[in-house]
This record gives structure tokens, C-alpha cells and sequence, in this order.
């Protein structure tokens, strides 16, 4: 586990400082401390099923992908919902991400294609994926290379990503192919770009993440095979926080765990001095305010979370 | 991407790991419990306690790669209805050891799915359901469900029936698929997953779409407006069970052989017991149009059909075509044509399918709209007075008690009349037969022999029989009567139901100011007030008779006449001898554009003759003289006839001077002048030895009107007579009627009702003596046609007299 090789540390010194320490059974299982601070879980005709992924909006809203319901619900901070967009277009949508511009850019699954939807739901622009394996290209997830000009796209099916010049609609290279080693994935299911251009991807079926150097062409995994704190069964979400570190949910432990950049441990996520297992955690999101996202698939919300710094 | 749950366990065929670590690991993956700590160190991990049990029957398991991060069965499979799991099966199923429950004896993911599934052999995993058994053709469904697979011999619905190809779109594009050899199977109405519906239908049920995918012929709405089937409740399964059904046919709840399917809802007709119409007893093997008979299915399938039914109230027979409302329906048994041998109703029956708002209140007795649904407003029909379930009256008719209910007020006036007859116990039936009448107006009495139309005939079948001598007969009344297709009738005046003994005859009375005939002959109303219609006694009597008091057949009120309107005119006025012509038809050079002729009874007709009502409307009290006016751009009436005078307008003959309404022909003409005088003289007379003379010299002459045009000489010699004048040149006695033979006169040359072209051209408008209304030809050769070579000399003594030593007839005034 963790680097393999000597790389550039980016782990701020201040990340200790929301470091906690429990003694749980003998065992110490380094705590991060959660508060919760709501939860989105609007009613009615906007209520969720079985949601993937959460996107923060200026002016205090949200973005949450309504799979099922084949659409984006967008609420307030309260989680109420205000309009949705797309249930005419989309198709059992996994991924959802946003430009500076304003444009939602989705992973419409079972189209098989990536579209961006303006705030009116309207189609800016629509991309099918390449057909590179023996599988229909199936998107599910993608995060921003280069913002607002290069996507990274998940293709879950032909284990691989891919890369998105959306200015041009040209696709790029692709990375990865089916298989357990490092330049190798097994499902891949959700990525994140860390601000120093670290990609994370989450590999489910190979129970890891696994980081790539684009700079460097180095790879490195994070978490492996376990079921103590650090290891991984089915990981789902990735996302980096301000700080770089890397935050990872695990949809059958429930639990949420962070980890420097680097792969090793950092934490795992509590509450009142408990690990925190969440139902079915999915995708993760961080806001302006450093608040924590978590998207429960079964649970139909995303609850969010103050972390003690 | 659709079913690789088995990616997991692929991992060792597509990564190429170490075989140690892939065989553990790879089962790992799903048998959570087999983790090296929990299966070999026996503890709890940090992130997980150790699992209770060590089956991977777990949801959750299921979803953490069904949640779209292997593959997306979120919908499918977590969403929509499935298969039933976290249940005991039902007591009495048998569940086989190939399919195990979970330690608690429930259904789970695991009793029909292993990641070791037979399938894997030969599908691609993403084609892959890891079944335990194979179950393209209900293999596995079977197992636990077998009852329910054995088909119509047990209650069930067919299974394994060859489709034939035909698999319906519908279905195509659902969840459900049909057997190996395109058969049907259970997953060809549900479906394990992915179902919308929660007894696992491939769809929804709510319209039955799932069964008129197949059975396209029956579409229940609950909607009469779609005929021919029985209006789902619900849907099929109102009626129908799928599975586990009481009876063989049709797959029906209950059986229905004696009726009592129907009568589960129906129970209102339990009455059909006993009746004529409970078929299943008095008819049990009469057909219906599906050739199902009473004895298979019921006595209400005689008559009614649940599917395919032919018309309204899911009727199983063929209507009858033509007839109206419920009368279709009876009208398939109770009619001759059928060769069922029942009650037919006739030719004349009592009529349905019309409104009964005329009547007022039926007295509870039904009305039916257009489906025959009941309706107040409704029309009636056969159900009206038949209660048809109970093959009965709806209400008793002993002296006519049913007729009553509506009729009633006919009744009433009836009682004690003309027509109380009172002879079939009721007011009604002496008169009327409901059923099998004679005629119109039910008539319950054979029709008189007679070429008169069937209503009249209805009436002379008393009126005007050998039997009936005291009934008056039609054959006196004078006024028209339209035919079968017309609307006047003898009911147009006399109200059967109204003839109290004494009383008016008539609806409206028609002496006094005659509203009985003002009802129709509005117009002829105008007269009232006028100096036609001052009789307070009998408005329209005074002129007109109703009924042949003489066998004389004439219509008015005079005595026998070859002219009978003139002569009705003349009883009250005195017309001078030498009046406009009459009793004459005119010529075709007269025939009227627009006024009528009458026969000598005084009807009107175009082959008629002139009479005073060609020219008079007697009835138009606003007009004066009664005369009928102008035709609108005419500038007479007598040019209607007289088509050729009005050529006179706008002439120097046109004497209107531009009064507005004046008569262009009544400064000279009057159709009744009061002295004897020719050509319908009207003016003022002059000098002259003939009448035509005289009527030109009447204005112009010295002191004349047309002083300044009068002639110094107006007529032809004497001695130069001519008694046989050429074509066009008309000779006149001297009572100026005019002829082939005659003398000439002023009009010989000149025609007064017509100005010449030819004055325009040569004189300005003014003309001279040879052109100034002068007839065609006068100018050039008027002389020579009759003096021949001679003209000349004799012009030149004629007009230039003083050359001979006599002066000349016509000035000179010029070489």
C-alpha cells in the first residue's frame, strides 16, 4: 500500500490538525470527527431514488443526480427541492459534474454518451464515447482534467478512461485496460482530480483507489484488501478536499475514509467518537465552506458534514 | 453492461493474479465472510464486525455492485417489483433442494441465483442471470410453481402454446419473452424483475394491457362508448383468473352455465328466473351470434355477449338493422323475418327511440339514451314498458293503465267525447293497438279501402264508412290534404282526443277571427283590418268554404262560376265592362314573369287563366287597391305581363315626371276604367274620327299637354284606306283594336311605348315626324310598302300640297 516510489509530498502540514485519535477495543483506529450539519432530502416530486452524486452551486444550492428518475434535482441548502432538468434526455445517469461556465456535464449511462445540460436542461453539447473493448462504452463517471476544456471519463465497462477535449469534441487518449496491476482496472467507477492534477480512480472490483501521475506516469494505489481501517471492500467515491487529502466511502463497510495523497491513512470518518457507517455511501462532494457531501444510494439523500479541523 | 454480476469472479480470467490469491479473493468478493479475518482469524475487522452468517444472501451484497459501479440494476432490480424474497414460501409448495432457502427458511437472491450459475457456461456475462437451473422455458418456475403450469386442463392459462411467430409488439418491448420454440411460457406474462406491476406482470393491468396484448379483441375500458365488450370493473381479472380458476371456460371465477357469474354483480336480474326470456329453460339451445347457446353459457349469453358483443347493452345477436333505440335489440327475436316463430310487433308499432319530453312526466317508467343507458331526458324505448328480464309489463294495463301513464292527458280529454269509445275496456285500445296496428297512429281498426294516403285512411275507416253513417266523411272537407311523406293531415285540424260531444271539432276554432286557419296562412292574416277583413263573425268563412255542403266542390264562399276567383270578387264588386281582360290565359308573349294564373276553382297554376287575384292580393290589406306590387326594378306592375311597355320608361311617353311610387303606365291606362273606351284609356280624349286618334289627341293637340308636338295633320287620307296592312305595321278600327285590317292611324307608324334609336342620331334627341317614336323601317320605307313606285308622287302631294294648289298635309320644311 501507498507510494512505491519516492514522489512529491503534498500533504499540508495542517492536516494533523483535524486528526483525532480514539482507543476503541483495544485497537486504535485513527477518528476524523463528523458533525452533521443536514441533510438533502427533498419531498414529493423531488423526491430521490436511488441517487449517485452530488454537485455544489453557488447561491447555497445543490446539484444531485437522480438516477433512477433520470434527471438532476437542484435544491437549496435546505435540501428543498426548486426545479429539476434532464428527465427528457437522460438515461439512467451515473456521473455529474459542472464547468466554471455553468454547464452540467453528465455521464448519461445507459446512452452511452457524456452531455452537458445548460441550467434549462437544454442539450449544449452531447459526446458518445469511443468504442474501445468488446463492451459498449458505458460512462459513469467524470471529473475535470483541465477545467472547462478536458474531461476524464470513466468507462466502466471497457475498464479505462478516457479523455474528453470538450472544445473540440475530439477524444483523446485512454488510460487503462481490464486486469489487477497498476496501469490496470477492474470496474472502474468514480473519479477525482486533486489540485495538484493526482488522479483518482476508484477501481471497485481491485477493492482500491488507484492514483495516477499524469506528470510523472507513475501509479500508485490507495487502500488495499481488508476489512481494518486503510483497506477497502467496495469503494465507491473519491473526492479531495482543499487540502489534497483524499476522502474514500466504501458502499459495504458504510464508512468513510481519508488518506494523504500519498495512499496512507489518515482517518476514518466518526461521529460522537463511533466510526460513522452510512447506507450504501456513494460519491462525495466537498463545498466553499469545506463541508462534506455524502451521497447514501439506498438511504435516497445526501446528509452533510462539518469536520472538526 | 447488463447482468456481469460475475465480474467479480472473473477477476482471475481477466487479471492474470496469482491463482492463490484470485481463489480466495475472488470468492471474497461476494462471500463477505470468507475475508481471512473474519473466516480464518475468526475476528472482527475495524471497519466491519464479523458476519452472522456465512451465506451470501445479503441485499446489500447484491446491490454493492448492482448499484451501477459493476452494473446498473438499480431499477430493475432494487426498484421495480421482484420475485418475492425475505419470505417463507406459502404453506403446501414444495421448494426443491436445488433452489435453498437461507438459514431462516426464507426466499432469497440466493434461492434462484449462484454466482456458479449454469448459464455461465454457455452466455457471456453480461448476458448471464446466474440462475441456478435453466429456465428459458419456465424450467425453473416450474419447480416451485408447478400448479400453476399445467394449463387449461387444470384452470390455468395456457402455457406452452406454439405463438406461432406472433409474439406481440407490446410485449416485445417489455420484460417479457416467449419459450425456446416461441411458445408461450410464465415469464411471458411476468417477469422475475424489472416489473412495474406487484404480482410481477410484464405489464401494467390497470386497462388489462398485459391480456389485450394477446386477446386484441377485447379491450375492456369500462367505457360502453367502446362496444362489444363487457366494461371492466377493474380489469380482466374481474371476471377471469389466470390462475387456479373455478371454471374450465374461459378461465371464469365462477362458473357461468347457470348464470351465476353474471348474477354475482347482477343480482338485480335474479328475476330472470321464471321468465320467458330465462332461455336456459325456454330456450336453451337458441344460439346467439357467437353460436354459443343458453346451455353452454347461460341464459344471459342469449341475448348478451361479454366480448364481441354486435351492439349496445353488449347485445350477442345481429340488431336489427333500421330500427331505432332498444327496438334493434328486441327487433332480433321479435320480428317475422327471424323464423324464431315469437310475438313480432308488425309494420306499425308504438314507436321508440324518440324523445318523451313532449309528455311531461312518464311516471317513473324508463327512458334511454343513445347507449340505451337510463336517462331521464332520455328517449323511450321497448324497456320502457317492458320490463324485458322479467318478461312482464312494468306496470298492469287492465283499462289501459299503462298507456295512461304517459298519455294521460289525451285520456282526458278524451273522456266523455266524440272518441270515447269505451269499447276494449280503456280509452285507448278502441282506437290504438301498441302492437301490430293497422296503420298510423296505431291504429287498432283495419284502413278503409281508398287511395288516399294512409293517415286519411286511418280516419275513414270510421269516418265515411257503410257502418259508421253518422261519422262525417273526409270527401266533404274542401282543403287539402298532403300525402304520406306531407305533414297535413286531418289530426293538422282536429284533434282526435279532443271532440267533446257539442263542442268545436276543430283544435282552433275557425269562425270568429279564424285562429285555426291563421296558424298556418299567416300571411293571408294581413287581410285582417282591411276592407277584406271586417267580419268579427268568420274571418276567413266569409269568402272561403271548408266543407261541400252542395257536392258543387267549390272552395268559395259564391255561387258556381268558369271563373271562380272573379266570381268571388264579384259578389261584392261591380267591374266596368271594358276592365283589364280576365278568365283568359295569356299569350306567350304575355306570360307573367311573376304573377299568378288560377283554374277556373282557383287554384293557382301556371297553365291558368288572368283573373282578378293575378293582379290583386285580397289578402294584403297594406297594399293599395290590394294589388300585389311590382316586381323590385319594375316600374309597374303591368309589365309583369306587358313586357315589351317598358320600354316607355325614361321616354317622352314617361308621364311619372320623377314622382316616386307613380305608376308608369296610369297616366295613360287603368285596368277598370269608368267609360267605356278602348286600349284601357285613362286619359283625357282629343279630336279625332278613330279612338286612337282621339287618344293622341288628347294631349297632343292646341291646349294639350304636348301642345308644342301636335300635328297639323294627324291622319291619313281617308280615301287612301288600306285594308290589309304589311307585317309589323299594325291597322286600328275606329274603337282602336288593333289588326291585320283596319285603317291607319297614329299608331300605324308610330309605336308610343318605345323611343326610336335613330331620333338620337339624326335630331339630338328631339327627332322629326319620321323618327320620333316611329317603328322600325318607317323612315326608309313605310310609304313604298304600301304605294309601292307611287310614293314618291304621292308624298310629294301628301306633304308638298302647294305645289298642286292645295296645301300639304305636313308642313314643309325643307328641299
Amino acid at each position: 500500500m501507498g507510494r512505491e516510489l519516492t514522489a512529491p509530498i503534498r500533504i499540508p502540514a495542517a492536516f494533523c490538525l483535524f486528526l483525532t485519535v480514539a482507543l476503541r477495543a483495544g485497537a486504535a483506529v485513527p477518528l476524523v470527527a463528523l458533525e452533521e450539519a443536514g441533510q438533502l432530502a427533498p419531498g414529493g416530486a423531488f423526491a430521490l431514488s436511488m441517487p449517485s452524486a452530488a454537485v455544489r452551486l453557488p447561491g447555497d444550492q445543490w446539484a444531485i443526480l437522480d438516477g433512477v428518475n433520470d434527471r438532476i434535482v437542484i435544491t437549496d441548502g435546505e435540501g428543498n427541492g426548486l426545479r429539476t432538468l434532464g428527465q427528457d434526455v437522460l438515461n439512467a445517469p451515473l456521473g455529474l459534474t459542472r464547468s466554471s461556465e455553468g454547464l452540467f456535464w453528465v455521464a448519461d449511462s445507459a446512452n452511452g454518451r457524456v452531455v452537458a445540460l445548460s441550467v434549462s436542461g437544454d442539450i449544449e453539447a452531447e459526446h458518445t464515447l469511443p468504442r474501445t473493448g468488446r463492451q459498449p462504452p458505458e460512462p459513469v463517471d467524470l471529473a475535470w482534467l483541465q477545467e472547462g476544456r478536458v474531461l476524464a471519463v470513466v468507462d466502466n465497462n471497457n475498464h479505462c478512461i478516457h479523455q474528453l477535449d470538450v472544445l473540440s469534441g475530439e477524444w483523446g487518449a485512454t488510460w487503462g485496460s481490464a486486469g489487477t496491476q497498476l496501469d490496470q482496472l477492474n470496474h472502474p467507477f468514480t473519479v477525482a482530480i486533486g489540485p495538484t492534477g493526482l488522479m483518482a480512480i476508484v477501481d471497485v472490483i481491485n477493492s482500491r483507489v488507484l492514483c495516477r501521475e499524469p506528470e510523472y506516469d507513475f501509479n500508485f494505489q490507495i487502500g488495499e484488501w481488508g476489512v481494518d481501517a486503510g483497506a477497502l471492500y467496495r469503494p465507491k467515491g473519491v473526492a479531495f478536499d482543499r487540502f489534497g487529502r483524499v476522502w474514500v466511502t466504501d458502499s459495504v463497510y458504510g464508512v468513510v475514509q481519508v488518506f494523504t495523497d500519498s495512499g496512507d491513512l489518515i482517518a476514518v470518518a466518526a461521529e460522537a467518537g463511533e466510526v460513522r457507517h452510512f447506507r450504501t455511501p456513494t460519491r462525495l462532494a466537498f463545498d466553499e465552506r469545506g463541508r462534506l457531501a455524502v451521497v447514501e444510494m439506498l438511504a435516497n439523500r445526501v446528509t452533510l458534514w462539518s469536520i472538526a479541523e | 453492461m447488463r447482468w456481469p454480476l460475475a465480474a467479480a469472479l472473473a477477476v482471475a480470467a481477466v487479471s492474470g493474479a496469482p491463482s492463490q490469491r484470485t481463489d480466495s479473493r475472488s470468492c471474497a468478493l461476494c462471500h463477505l465472510s470468507w475475508m481471512p479475518a473474519f473466516l480464518d482469524e475468526g475476528r472482527n475487522g475495524e471497519l466491519m464486525a464479523l458476519p452472522e452468517s456465512n451465506v451470501v444472501n445479503s441485499v446489500d451484497m447484491c446491490f454493492s455492485c448492482h448499484d451501477g459501479s459493476v452494473v446498473d440494476s438499480r431499477e430493475r432490480v432494487f426498484l421495480q417489483h421482484g420475485h418475492s424474497t425475505g419470505v417463507t414460501p406459502p404453506e403446501g409448495m414444495e421448494i426443491p433442494e436445488e433452489l435453498p432457502l437461507d438459514a431462516g427458511g426464507d426466499i432469497s437472491c440466493a434461492t434462484c441465483h449462484t454466482a456458479h450459475g449454469t448459464d455461465m457456461r454457455r452466455m457471456d456475462m453480461a448476458n448471464a442471470v446466474f440462475l441456478r437451473v435453466e429456465n428459458q422455458d419456465s424450467q425453473m418456475c416450474a419447480m416451485c410453481h408447478g400448479e400453476t403450469m399445467e394449463g387449461l386442463g387444470r384452470r390455468n392459462h395456457a402455457v406452452g402454446v406454439d405463438l406461432g411467430g406472433g409474439w406481440p409488439e407490446a410485449l416485445a418491448q417489455s420484460v417479457a419473452t416467449q419459450g425456446q420454440s416461441h411458445q408461450l411460457v410464465c415469464q411471458s406474462c411476468h417477469a422475475a424483475h424489472g416489473s412495474s406491476d406487484e404480482n410481477l406482470l410484464a405489464l401494467p393491468m390497470d386497462q388489462s394491457q398485459l391480456c389485450s396484448a394477446c386477446h386484441t379483441g377485447h379491450l375492456p375500458t369500462g367505457d360502453l362508448a367502446r362496444p362489444g365488450n363487457h366494461p371492466a370493473v377493474d380489469n380482466c381479472t374481474t371476471c377471469h383468473r389466470m390462475h387456479e380458476s373455478e371454471s374450465e371456460s374461459a378461465l371464469l371465477f365462477r362458473d357461468n352455465r347457470d348464470d351465476g357469474l353474471c348474477l354475482f354483480c347482477h343480482t338485480d336480474m335474479q328475476v330472470l328466473a321464471g321468465s320467458r326470456h330465462h332461455l336456459s329453460e325456454t330456450a336453451p339451445d337458441l344460439a346467439n351470434a357467437s353460436s354459443l347457446t343458453p346451455r353452454q353459457s347461460g341464459s344471459c349469453s342469449g341475448c348478451h355477449a361479454v366480448h364481441h358483443a354486435r351492439g349496445p347493452l353488449l347485445w350477442a345477436r345481429e340488431p336489427a338493422a333500421g330500427a331505432a333505440g332498444d327496438g334493434a335489440l328486441c327487433l332480433s327475436c321479435h320480428a317475422e323475418d327471424t323464423g324464431l316463430g315469437l310475438p313480432a310487433i308488425g309494420d306499425f308499432s308504438h314507436p321508440v327511440g324518440v324523445s318523451a319530453a313532449s309528455l311531461g312526466d312518464t311516471g317513473g317508467l324508463p327512458l334511454f339514451d343513445d347507449a340505451l343507458r337510463r336517462e331521464a331526458a332520455g328517449d323511450v324505448g321497448c324497456g320502457t314498458c317492458h320490463s324485458v328480464h322479467e318478461t312482464r309489463l312494468r306496470r298492469s294495463n287492465e283499462g289501459d293503465a299503462l298507456c295512461l301513464t304517459c298519455h294521460g292527458e289525451q285520456a282526458e280529454q278524451l273522456a266523455g267525447g266524440h272518441h270515447d269509445l269505451g269499447e276494449a275496456g280503456g280509452p285507448c285500445a278502441s282506437c290504438h293497438a301498441v302492437h301490430q296496428a293497422h296503420g298510423p297512429g296505431l291504429a287498432a281498426r283495419p284502413l278503409a279501402e281508398s287511395d288516399a294516403p294512409a293517415h286519411e285512411r286511418v280516419c275513414r275507416s270510421c269516418h265515411g264508412d257503410a257502418d259508421w253513417p253518422e261519422a262525417g266523411s273526409p270527401d266533404r272537407h274542401l282543403h287539402p290534404l298532403h300525402s304520406d311523406d306531407g305533414d297535413l293531415r286531418c289530426a293538422s285540424c282536429h284533434d282526435p282526443h279532443r271532440l267533446p260531444e257539442g263542442g268545436p271539432s276543430t283544435r282552433l276554432a275557425s269562425a270568429g277571427d279564424s285562429p285555426l286557419c291563421r296558424d298556418c296562412h299567416a300571411r293571408q292574416a294581413e287581410v285582417v283590418g282591411s276592407s277584406h277583413g271586417r267580419s268579427s263573425e268568420d274571418l276567413c268563412g266569409t269568402c272561403h268554404r271548408f266543407l261541400d255542403d252542395d257536392g258543387s266542390r267549390r272552395l268559395f264562399a259564391a255561387q258556381a262560376s268558369e271563373d271562380a276567383v272573379a266570381g268571388l270578387c264579384q259578389t261584392c264588386h261591380t267591374v266596368a265592362l271594358h276592365s283589364h281582360p280576365r278568365a283568359v290565359a295569356p299569350d306567350a308573349s304575355h306570360r307573367p314573369d311573376h304573377l299568378p294564373l288560377f283554374s277556373a276553382r282557383g287554384e293557382r297554376g301556371s297553365d291558368g287563366v288572368i283573373t282578378c287575384a293575378t293582379c290583386h292580393n285580397p289578402h294584403d290589406g297594406a297594399a293599395s287597391d290590394f294589388l300585389r306590387p311590382a316586381q323590385e326594378g319594375d316600374p309597374a306592375l303591368c309589365v309583369d305581363c306587358h313586357h315589351g311597355r317598358r320600354a316607355v320608361a325614361g321616354t317622352a311617353h314617361d308621364l311619372r315626371q320623377g314622382v316616386a311610387g307613380a305608376s308608369l303606365c296610369a297616366p295613360c291606362h287603368r285596368a277598370h276604367p269608368p267609360d267605356n273606351t278602348g286600349l284601357l284609356w285613362g286619359h283625357d280624349l282629343g279630336p279625332g274620327p278613330d279612338f286612337v286618334t282621339q287618344a293622341c289627341t288628347g294631349c297632343h293637340r292646341e291646349g294639350g299637354d304636348a301642345r308644342p308636338l301636335a300635328p297639323e295633320t294627324t291622319r291619313h287620307p281617308s280615301e287612301a284606306v288600306i285594308l290589309e296592312s304589311p307585317p309589323g305595321i299594325p291597322l286600328y278600327d275606329i274603337h282602336g283594336r288593333s289588326g291585320g285590317a283596319g285603317e291607319i292611324t297614329c299608331a300605324t307608324c308610330h309605336d308610343v311605348h318605345r323611343w326610336t334609336a335613330r331620333a338620337d342620331q339624326d335630331s339630338g334627341g328631339e327627332g322629326t315626324v319620321l323618327t320620333s317614336f316611329t317603328r322600325p323601317g318607317v323612315a326608309e320605307e313605310l310609304c313604298a310598302t304600301c304605294h309601292g313606285q307611287e310614293a314618291l308622287v304621292r308624298y310629294l302631294l301628301y306633304h308638298r300640297g302647294q305645289r298642286w294648289g292645295r296645301p300639304a298635309l305636313v308642313p314643309w320644311s325643307g328641299e
